[in-house]
């Protein structure tokens, strides 16, 4: 096998059949030896994938042998490889052999920490408002500045930067000095404002916006320059507040139907053209520098502290399982050398998607003389924003031309999509394009159009959203009530009419999916989009106030709560008055709780949690409501949840600030993980008649019939602040990648054009991300591509922002002429829809969305029916049968063999006391020779008056038994197993079994302490019964006599003879 | 009378190994059970003694005894981690040597480096503790050396190769025994003994079903055509879901076949806990009696969690919530109920107030605990504190767990033990069920993933077929690789079993569970976990669609029940009629009229009703409902993680404030203001928020610190030059509106020249909405206050300078103090100069709109009406009075009963 191979796989390529054919041949070959196969990739579902599919290629080949020993391969994603190997070889690195992955609470908890501790951010801490770290929603500055340096540490930490490093601040100073440009004196600039701002308050010393008659927005104006002015005035914002230079620069000088005075034009005027030095102004850089100097300073800081406190309690977190393994592996050659001699061949799958640290990792092994296999697509490369790096694998291509090995053919599209798509892969990335060709497995007939354009040619009303995707949803109603639409069905190898579920709309955002969510409803088509609000669900807020008042009966919240709602019975008047009224309540729904509330003191959460919704019968209930799959998955979630919680370790609760594992504790913990967990669970595994809506990012690796490719009008442009990685040199020298790494960093400024500069830097890889992402979204569709097409942009060229498909346009010269779509000069079929300013005509009038019938298989589909009773048990122990209802036999004979065992056993109690008579017995009675042996067969400290009263009471009973039965032979501890009439299994020990010349005698020893030996006797003679019914069974040519019961400590047997 | 002991691998197998035996007809002297009874049985034939374990102890002190082995490290980095891999390392190394010789450092030099010296190190490790065996080869040791004529039974053991898998010691101690009672055992015995352990594939060759039993995981398996019914894969959502459909299947075989019952199926669970509890209730449903379901129970560790709990009360800061778990506790002296309105109490941020000396007493020793911190004063606190818990009925066990791990860490603690340690002897474990499985003759069987099957059965149900069950993985041994496990076998004849091995052999177990069908056999592959993750198929469904003939891919094997086509192939699912939904009962928002004043609802003791405070007015106003809710104490209980939030940083800056602007002193220069902060605002904190001292919530402090202090120099400067004087801090003032009593507590009370008063109100907040709210005449609360100042008398008492303030008939205007963006709002108009930045008077009405509602509002409660909000609410009030409703989320019940929005659905 090649040392090195390099597959770039174009999408639809058949990269996992590649790789899993591969294998196959070289495990076939003897090359490979099966479990010493390194296979890597990104997710659990495609280390999954890929383990079933390397699996099943080998005993296709009919290898069973094999693909057995597949098991101990090491096919996972690369932080579960990572995190074997760190374990495999804990021992030899010095860490913890069960390491623990912290949670993202204690992460923040030791981020937090570490962050205190440094000293480096002093600045930033007391200045977060001036640096722009201003509340977001829930998210506070302190949050947000948080979140700022662990993204930095991610960043670091991608190129295996634990330790201080101070190149890292000059390289990003250097980057922020150069893209500001020359600077002037800052006095002279802030002297040249602050006269002219001084010129216009002597002149106009008060507020002008109350002079200002019905012209709002003027006079807010006016009173936000007024108090901007008196601010600058004071002299000391200016030189820290850059928004303030910002605001001088754009005063308002005129007023529509009222005048200003005179003059104040023009002394504005000379206040704004001071501002307008503000991005020569030399602060804001000198700001910048110092921002990110502390970021960086504080960011290493915080990852060494927080290396030292996961080290100390033994955690390690996701880079961790990377970080220490390729520490590991470049620590010495002897860790590498012994993991080395375990890997036959190493297989990286999506290697588009390694950060650096990673390539790093792999790269090491593959120095180390692991033959290697890179599969993966530089143009799907749209993980960028996890730190992956496809800069990575180009290089490697380049490095490696002979390496090189592309895959050509496609497995996915129609000759139609297909040539479409190399056309637009062609415009997209020129040569770097593989041009694929359709395999037949694709070449079924096809009664789509290829190509179906929806038009903006003007835009629409107030550039809603909402109405670009009613006339998307508008056209797949259409096609999904057309009888002629038919699709191929892979799996049944034919053609079929078109289903909801053969059908994607994808968006570059989340967000707008929700508009397609609703406008297909509103038509009655059903969709799956992952939504939000599990924890606000109906059933999950029923459920949680449920939980509320069985965790605590006093809570008269949580009780007016259900009994008003869905399960109760009671209007909201009725329970408000008699609680105000200080009445009972009277709700069956409480009672049903009050009942769980009262079982529950020390049941574990997740038990109480499933005793309650089954109290509730909550799983029925939601069976039969309107939207019963998705409530009955949000309840499932809720059970998962107690399990959930159950399984995080105390100490990461702690972190969250939880503590107790009751059910006040899971319900806050609920609540809080609620917050930044709150998606609901899909309700279906499959639903074939749902439209499917995703991101374009999650839609990568899937595929559909048709693709609704939506949302082209999204912004494209960077964000700042933004932090890259960049590399010194060239990449010639890939095997010290990590060392010539760098952290660049675009922070935002206050003046636009130092924002543009800044943007300029980014805008490069910007068009390269946007370009990945649109192929990876059109190549999603095997039959046909439905393609939003906002041409309205195209008129309006004075935009800050780009859009995808400004993108689009400008590389392809996409053009839509008559029926066809113009793509690169060539033409192509393509069914045009053009789409108005309003809202298509079906959805004129409100109108709900219509139910769904309910599912027909599940728990609908079982019969109620009550539990049957009275069932034989399998087995039975005859002392189990203790105290069975039985009268006792009044032919009982008691009699003394000596006199009571009177001595204490100190330290015993009753039953320990009885056990060690009873085991005295077993090995002295007939044996009065191993008195010797008491001791060490009891484990108890036998004095000698205990064991001489021991002897006496066993000679006594043994004298009795010579004298009374005559044995022919004794017994002690005799099992027996048996039959009962009922078909039990019975099994027990009979303590002594004496047989006679006549029959046998069964005797048990007991070392009750009591008076009333005939009551006694009464409760254990079912167990002795039980026992003379199977010795009778296993011995047929005798018969049991009788039923003997040894009173140890009375010295006295009783006696039940069959007569 | 000689023993016939049958061994057997499991308790499940013991239990058909005990059926097979009775159903030949009752035996005396014959036993079924697995390698832990027939160690005891030997043990007490015998009459050897119960050693002492001194195992642990000599391993505790070896293993740092020898400071160049190779786990030195890793013990420092993790020491029960690494003891306990290096315990594991050592014991199955001395298991696999065998009872002949002892584990010396190996001689062979051949060995790679890393093998040789871990074996040697072990070896040494071995020497160190003195050659000791654990406790289960110890016994076996005694068993070997002892003499034959004192055993109570000569035993006869029977054992069927491979099930259970014996090691060396093991055998040495069958073989004992075999000597000692060489001509007294039964072949027919054996012979049933093989024929229950070992069956034969249940279904008959050539079929399907039969192809699994016998060929699964086969090398050279010969391919048989697959039937569409007798084996099955079927893919459904959940586990829930898999447990539901079986039932139904059930249902549905037993409605069609009468010669089917219960006890002809069985299911075959994975080792989840989840199983079972899912399991009862969807059977319980169906009334199907399962057999052998594992107890499902389980109980929280709540003697350890007191203790744990406690020890978390003493750290500094102490959060609250452990004290809150610790109130409610069954082993407080206390009801739950005490328990839990203490807890809530403590969890609302007031002190709990038990009623009862002695539980004051218990507060006080918690609290005390917190002070002191010293190994010897916690013994002595940890001491007084059990002793003030209560032995409740039902609450025996863990009473008693507590008493002894508290009795374990006083001693380790007064014996100079480190915390560390000693802490960890409180960690709470969850704690089994005694319960036993229910079994019965009728019943479903159940089987376990990991136990062999105890019957024959006509349809087996696999269910949670997943990845990562059937067979489950064999976790990697961290000391050494498999390959070194073999080179350790081959070289120095250790009896080492491989994770290869033990992979083999859960395979085999599998096929055996899978071979006791007869007729059909269903696999269930939920595609999700009940958090709705996907999850994948079972490693070993490739294995079997290399079974059949004309099935390519593993996935053509599976019937999706989710899909039409699928339910249309998959045999013996139950359906239900079609049916559409039926909605659950609807909530209609009608304003409840409860006929009695509502403003009497809260009385104080002679009678009268309580009175309003200004932001109680403007809840009312906002929305009855929640102001009903709050004012009759039905709000929602729950406990919150503490943090700081909006609201405590509001409180925080009040505190400041109030201590810093004081009346009768002068007011602190702005330049001095930064140096008094800090001391101020650690008071603050110490008082509101003491969980805030804690090292995470440091940058919070500094930033708040930093923005409060700003705010008071700001602040200053302000008074300074309005030339105010101080007439009251946090003043508190009684008046009445339009006869309703009202009350509340004034931020700030201050004088300005020409006998002019302001009320002040400190926001933490920006100007914006505060602005919004007081041009469109929506602001009530200061103005509130001004009319307590106006209407009111008693409210001057203890404040002379107001008093004296108030005979002059002053004008009185309000003020807000926005300390976010620096802002200064008022109603006034031209009182307060023009001179700094940020102040603004907006002359003229703030409240008029809010005050007109709200004494609409007074009036419909004293009526007993309470209107509902309006869906829109929300939106109108901001956007018509600048407010935010947050009131409408005190309670979720506000939103759920709001009228529909108006022009809305009906
Ligand atoms: S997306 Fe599907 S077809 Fe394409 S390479 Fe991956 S597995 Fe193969």
């Amino acid at each position: 096998m090649p040392l090195l191979e390099i597959i770039p796989a174009g999408a639809g390529s058949g990269k996992t059949h590649t790789i899993q054919e591969k294998l196959a041949h070289l495990v076939e070959a003897h090359l490979v030896a099966p479990e010493r196969i390194v296979a890597v990739t990104f997710t659990e579902a495609a280390a999954a994938e890929l383990r079933e599919r390397i699996r099943s290629g080998l005993l296709r080949k009919g290898r069973l042998e094999e693909a057995l020993r597949l098991d101990r391969a090491y096919i996972s994603t690369i932080h579960g490889f990572g995190l074997r190997v760190i374990t495999e070889f804990a021992l030899d690195a010095g860490i913890s052999p069960r390491p623990r992955l912290l949670n993202d609470d204690e992460r923040d908890t030791l981020v937090r920490l570490a962050l205190a501790r440094s000293e480096k951010a002093g600045y930033i801490k007391s200045n977060l408002r001036d640096l722009g770290y201003a509340e977001v929603y829930d998210v506070s500055p302190e949050d947000l500045f948080r979140e700022r340096i662990l993204l930095l540490i991610d960043k670091l930490r991608s190129i295996g930067r634990e330790r201080h490093d101070t190149e890292l601040i000059p390289h990003a100073a250097a980057l922020l000095e150069r893209l500001y440009g020359p600077t002037q004196p800052a006095d002279h600039l802030k002297s040249t404002l602050l006269t002219a701002v001084e010129a216009l308050l002597a002149r106009f010393p008060d507020n002008l916006s109350p002079g200002i008659r019905d012209n709002k927005s003027a006079a807010e104006a006016l009173d936000s320059d007024f108090r901007s002015l008196k601010r600058a005035s004071f002299g000391e914002a200016l030189d820290s507040d850059w928004k303030l230079w910002q605001r001088l620069r754009s005063l308002r000088v005129k007023v529509q139907k009222n005048r200003l005075p005179d003059g104040y034009a023009e002394l504005a005027g000379a206040v704004m053209a001071a501002a307008d030095a503000l991005p020569r102004h030399p602060g804001p850089l000198q700001q910048a520098i110092a921002h990110v100097s502390q970021l960086i300073e504080a960011a290493q800081d915080c990852l060494s502290g927080y290396g030292a406190d996961k080290q100390e309690r033994g955690l390690v977190d996701y880079a961790d399982m990377l970080g220490l393994c390729h520490r590991l592996l470049s620590s010495g050659p002897n860790l590498l050398a012994a993991l080395r001699g375990r890997i036959d061949c190493l297989v990286v799958d999506e290697f588009q998607d390694t950060n650096p640290l990673q390539f790093a990792l792999l790269w090491t092994l593959a120095c180390a003389g692991v033959p290697t296999l890179v599969v993966g697509d530089v143009k799907q490369a749209i993980m960028g924003f996890q730190g992956a790096d496809s800069r990575l694998l180009q290089v490697l291509q380049v490095l490696h031309p002979e390496a090189v090995r592309p895959l050509t053919s496609n497995w996915r599209s129609t000759p139609a999509v297909m040539a479409w798509v190399n056309r637009i892969g062609t415009a997209f990335f020129g040569t770097g394009y593989q041009e694929l060709t359709v395999r037949d497995e694709a070449r079924y007939p096809t009664s789509f159009t290829p190509l179906e354009a929806i038009e903006f040619p003007d835009g629409t009303r107030r550039g809603s959203t909402l109405i670009v995707a009613q006339h998307t949803a508008a056209r797949i109603k259409v096609l999904l009530d057309d009888p002629a639409q038919m699709v191929y069905d892979k799996r049944l190898k034919r053609r079929r009419r078109l289903r909801g579920g053969d059908i994607a709309v994808i968006s570059p955002v989340n967000k707008r999916l929700n508009n397609y969510a609703d406008s297909l409803r509103r038509l009655g088509v059903e969709v799956r989009v992952e939504q939000e609000g599990w924890f606000e669900s109906r059933v999950v807020q029923l459920t949680w106030h449920a939980l509320c008042f069985v965790a605590d009966p006093g809570d008269r919240h949580a009780a007016l709560y259900l009994a008003v709602t869905e399960l109760g019975s009671l209007d909201l008047e009725e329970a408000l008055g008699r609680i105000l009224g200080g009445e009972p309540l009277d709700e069956p729904l409480i009672d049903l709780l009050t009942g769980v509330a009262q079982a529950f003191e020390d049941r574990p959460v997740d038990l109480v949690v499933a005793e309650t919704v089954a109290a509730l019968d909550l799983f029925d209930r939601v069976a039969e409501w309107p939207d019963a799959a998705q409530a009955r998955a949000d309840l499932l979630r809720l059970l998962g949840e107690a399990r959930e919680f159950l399984s995080v370790n105390r100490d990461a609760l702690a972190c969250a600030g939880i503590h107790g594992s009751g059910l006040k504790p899971f319900l806050a913990w609920l609540r809080t993980r609620a917050e930044w967990e709150n998606g609901r669970p899909d309700p279906d595994l499959i639903d074939e008649h749902a439209v499917r809506l995703m991101t374009w990012h999650k839609a990568k690796g899937l595929e559909w019939p048709v693709v609704a490719v939506c949302g082209t009008d999204c912004d494209a442009s960077p964000r700042l602040p933004a932090f890259e990685v960049e590399y010194l040199e060239d990449f010639s020298r890939i095997d010290i990648l990590l060392e010539t790494a760098r952290i660049a960093i675009y922070p935002g400024f206050t003046a636009p054009e130092t924002r543009q500069a800044v943007m300029g830097e980014l805008w490069g890889d910007t068009i390269g991300n946007a370009r990945r992402l649109l192929y990876v979204a059109l190549t999603r569709a095997r039959e046909q591509v439905i393609l939003e097409c906002p041409t309205h942009l195209d008129a309006k060229d004075d935009r800050q922002k780009i859009t995808y498909w400004d993108i689009l346009r400008n590389a392809s010269g996409l053009e839509l002429v008559a029926n066809k779509m113009r793509v690169a000069g060539e033409e192509f079929d393509c069914r045009i829809v053009r789409a108005d300013k309003d809202s298509p005509p079906e959805f004129d009038g409100a109108k709900a969305p219509a139910d769904q019938p309910l599912p027909i298989i599940g728990r609908r589909a079982i019969v109620p029916a009550p539990l049957p009773g009275g069932l034989t048990p399998e087995a039975v122990s005859p002392s189990s049968l203790h105290g069975q209802a039985a009268d006792a036999p009044a032919a009982i004979r008691t009699e003394g063999y000596g006199a009571p065992l009177e001595t204490g056993f100190p330290g015993l109690d009753p039953m320990e006391r009885g056990t060690m008579l009873h085991r005295c017995f077993e090995v002295l009675s007939g044996n009065p020779g191993r008195v010797h042996l008491l001791g060490r067969a009891t484990g108890y400290p036998l004095d000698d008056s205990q064991i001489e009263a021991i002897q006496r009471a066993v000679a006594g009973f043994d004298a009795w038994l010579e004298n009374t039965l005559r044995p022919l032979t004794v017994s002690s501890e005799v099992p027996l197993l048996a039959l009962n009439d009922a078909g039990n299994v019975v099994s027990g020990t009979v303590d002594l079994l004496v047989e006679t010349v006549d029959g046998f005698w069964i005797i048990d020893h007991k070392s009750d302490i009591t008076e009333d030996l005939h009551e006694r006797f009464a409760f254990y003679l079912p167990q002795l019964r039980c026992y003379a019914e199977s010795v009778a069974r296993a011995c047929e040519d005798k018969p049991v006599l009788g039923l003997v019961v040894n009173w140890i400590s009375r010295g006295k047997v009783s006696v039940l003879e069959f007569g | 009378m000689t023993i016939h002991f049958l061994l057997t691998p499991d308790k499940s197998a013991s239990r058909k190994v005990r059926r097979a035996v009775a159903d030949q007809g009752a035996r005396l002297g014959v036993l079924v059970g697995t390698w832990t009874e027939l160690a005891n049985l030997a043990q007490r034939s015998y009459l050897l003694p119960s050693h002492p374990d001194e195992w642990t102890p000599r391993f505790d002190a070896a293993i740092t005894a020898l400071p160049d082995a190779f786990w030195q490290e890793s013990l420092k980095a993790a020491p029960t981690e690494t003891a306990s891999v290096v315990e594991n390392a050592l014991v199955k190394l001395l298991e696999s040597i065998g009872t002949g010789s002892s584990l010396e450092p190996a001689s062979d030099d051949a060995f790679p480096p890393r093998l040789a010296r871990r074996q040697a190190d072990l070896a040494r490790l071995h020497e160190q503790m003195g050659f000791i065996l654990p406790p289960h080869l110890a016994l076996i040791r005694q068993v070997l050396d002892a003499d034959a004529t004192i055993a109570l039974n000569p035993l006869a053991v029977y054992h069927v190769e491979g099930r259970p898998d014996l090691d060396p010691w093991q055998r040495a101690l069958l073989e004992k025994l075999a000597r000692e009672c060489p001509d007294c055992r039964d072949q027919g015995l054996q012979e049933l003994l093989h024929a229950a352990l070992a069956p034969s594939p249940a279904a008959s060759p050539g079929t399907s079903l039969h192809a699994i039993q016998h060929s699964l995981f086969d090398p050279n398996p010969a391919k048989v055509s697959l039937d569409p019914e007798p084996v099955q894969w079927f893919s459904v959502r959940d586990a829930l879901e898999e447990l539901e459909v079986v039932s139904g299947m059930i249902q549905k075989a037993m409605r069609e076949d009468a010669s089917i019952s219960w006890s002809d199926f069985a299911l075959l669970l994975p080792s989840d806990t989840l199983y079972p509890v899912l399991a009862r209730s969807v059977f319980f449903r169906a009334g199907l009696p399962l057999s052998g379901l594992p107890a499902d129970a389980g109980k929280r560790d709540l003697g350890r969690e007191v203790l744990h709990s406690f020890l978390a009360c003493c750290q500094k800061p102490a959060p609250r919530m452990p004290l809150a778990s610790l109130l409610t506790s069954p082993l407080m002296p206390w009801s739950l109920e005490e328990g839990m309105r203490l807890a809530q109490r403590l969890m609302d941020g007031r002190q709990p107030d038990p009623k009862e000396d002695d539980h004051k007493e218990l507060l006080r020793t918690i609290e005390r605990a917190n002070l002191l911190h010293g190994p010897k004063i916690l013994a002595d606190n940890l001491e007084r504190f059990t002793e003030l818990l209560v032995r409740r009925e039902g609450m025996e066990e863990h009473y008693s767990r507590m008493r002894d791990t508290a009795a374990a860490m006083v001693a380790d603690l007064k014996a100079g033990g480190e915390y560390g340690p000693v802490f960890a002897l409180a960690e709470p474990e969850r704690l089994d069920a005694v319960e036993a499985a229910e079994l019965t003759l009728e019943g479903i069987a159940v089987f376990s993933e990991q136990e062999e099957p105890w019957r024959r059965v006509r349809r087996l149900f696999v269910l949670g077929f997943n990845d990562g069950q059937y067979p489950a993985p064999v976790p990697h041994s961290p000391v050494f690789f498999d390959d070194e496990l073999l080179l350790l076998r081959e070289r120095l004849g250790y009896e080492l079993r491989s994770a290869d091995h033990e992979t083999a052999r859960r395979r085999v177990l599998f096929r055996r569970q899978l071979s006791a069908v007869s007729e059909r056999l269903v696999f269930l592959s939920p595609g999700r976990d009940l958090l709705g993750e996907p999850v994948a198929p079972s490693a070993s469904l490739p294995f079997m669609a290399s079974l059949f003939d004309g099935i390519d891919a593993p996935d053509d094997l599976i019937t999706s029940l989710a899909t039409e086509e699928g339910r249309s192939r998959a045999a013996g699912i139950a359906c239900a009629a079609p049916a559409m939904p039926t909605p659950p009962r609807k909530l209609t928002a009608i304003d409840p009229r409860f006929g009695r004043d509502l403003l009497t609802l809260r009385t104080d003791g002679d009678g009268n009703p309580w009175p309003e405070s200004p932001s109680g007015l403007e809840k009312l106003m906002i929305s009855p409902l929640a102001w009903l809710l709050g004012r009759s104490g039905l709000l929602p209980r729950e406990w919150k993680p503490e943090s700081l939030d909006v609201a405590l940083r509001g409180t925080l800056a009040h505190d400041v404030f109030e201590n810093l602007f004081l009346p009768d002193l002068p007011l602190p220069e702005p330049s001095g203001i930064p140096a008094r902060i800090p001391a101020l605002f650690a008071d603050a904190v110490r008082r509101n928020a003491p969980f805030l001292a804690g090292g995470e919530w440091q940058v919070e402090r500094s930033h708040l610190e930093r923005e409060i202090a700003d705010a008071a120099c700001y602040w200053s400067r302000f008074l300074a030059a309005v030339g105010a004087t101080i007439l009251g801090s946090e003043v508190w003032l009684k008046g009445d509106l339009d006869g309703t009593p009202i009350h509340g507590s004034a931020d700030l009370l201050i004088a300005l020249p020409g006998n002019r008063i302001m009320v002040v109100d400190y926001k933490k907040s920006s100007s914006n909405s505060r602005r919004e709210r007081m041009r469109k005449r929506f602001d009530s609360q200061a103005s509130l206050y001004r009319i307590m100042l106006e209407t009111g008398r008693g409210g001057s008492e203890g404040h002379e300078r107001l008093a004296e303030a108030m005979t002059s008939d002053p004008e009185i205007g309000v003020i807000y103090c926005l300390l976010n963006d620096l802002t200064v709002l008022a109603d006034t108009d031209g009182w307060l100069g023009n001179g700094l930045e940020g102040v603004r008077e907006l002359g003229g009405d703030i409240s008029g709109e809010a005050m007109k509602r709200i004494r609409d509002r007074i009036l419909e409660a004293r009526k007993g009406l309470v209107v509902l909000n309006r869906e829109g609410d929300d939106s109108w009030y901001e956007k018509n009075a600048g407010i935010r409703l947050y009131a409408l989320d005190d309670s979720p019940l506000v939103r759920l009963f709001m009228h529909p929005a108006e022009g809305g659905e009906a």
